[in-house]
């Protein structure tokens, strides 16, 4: 892990390197990875907030699954281990 | 508590006010986060007509702006290096989309969509700003973006 007080500026940075991703796969053509990335970038914000976006994190990670059923094991894997966690 | 002074750093995410004060990371709105950077100075970007930007981050929030008749938006402009050039309000009509289409599919979609448009309907934009880099004609203007409702509109 990264030191606590590092943690914001990390998700930050994170989500400004997907953004930055996504905006070389809109110019390289890449429209499915690019709308890809338009989904993850989201999740850094989710993780940061001080308030429960569990639902909406959640909620994504299934849109994901929905618009890219190769990335379906991926939320079922999230889910299982929250299933085991909970 | 800490005076604006102290404010050593600051990161912000679209809902979400970081600042940094003596170390420790501390939280707040995302109504605050104009405030914080107007008290902290940040740099302007002095838009030349003429110029267009291509959206990086923000095609959601410009394509319901201009649905709500906001003739303008808050944004960051980028250069092609990553460098932050500052921030200015640029008119709707200088931003080209890289998407033709915003997706309207999935529940999230929804309710990305929906968020947006609630904050369009403020007669001041409440949103972050949003992400641009300066381009050529290449794009999608605003006006013309629509909305894939993946088969089923």
């Amino acid at each position: 892990m990264i030191r606590l007080e590092q943690y914001p500026q990390a998700l930050r940075a994170l989500q400004r390197l997907i953004i930055h991703a996504k905006s070389q796969a809109s110019q390289a053509g890449e429209s499915r990875v690019a709308e890809l990335l338009n989904d993850v970038e989201l999740l850094p914000e989710y993780l940061a907030d001080e308030r429960d976006r569990t639902g909406e994190f959640v909620e994504m990670l299934q849109g994901i699954a929905q618009m890219n059923p190769s990335c379906r094991y991926i939320v079922d894997e999230f889910e299982q281990a929250s299933r085991n966690a909970g | 508590m800490a005076s604006l002074k102290s404010i050593q750093e600051w990161h912000r995410f679209p809902n979400v006010l970081f600042v940094c004060i003596h170390g420790k990371a501390i939280m707040g709105r995302s109504q605050e986060t104009a405030t914080s950077r107007r008290v902290l100075g940040m740099r302007r970007f002095a838009h030349v007509p003429g110029t267009l930007y291509r959206i990086m981050e923000g095609v959601r929030r410009a394509k319901a702006a201009h649905m709500l008749a906001h003739s303008q938006i808050r944004a960051e402009v980028i250069d092609r290096n990553g460098q932050s050039l500052g921030e200015a309000e640029l008119p709707l009509d200088t931003l080209r989309s890289p998407k033709a289409l915003i997706r309207r599919v999935t529940p999230a979609d929804k309710r990305r969509w929906d968020r947006v448009v609630a904050g369009a309907k403020q007669s001041v934009l409440p949103y972050p700003p949003i992400s641009v880099e300066p381009c050529s004609e290449l794009g999608t203007k605003i006006e013309d973006i629509g909305f894939d409702f993946g088969g089923n509109p």
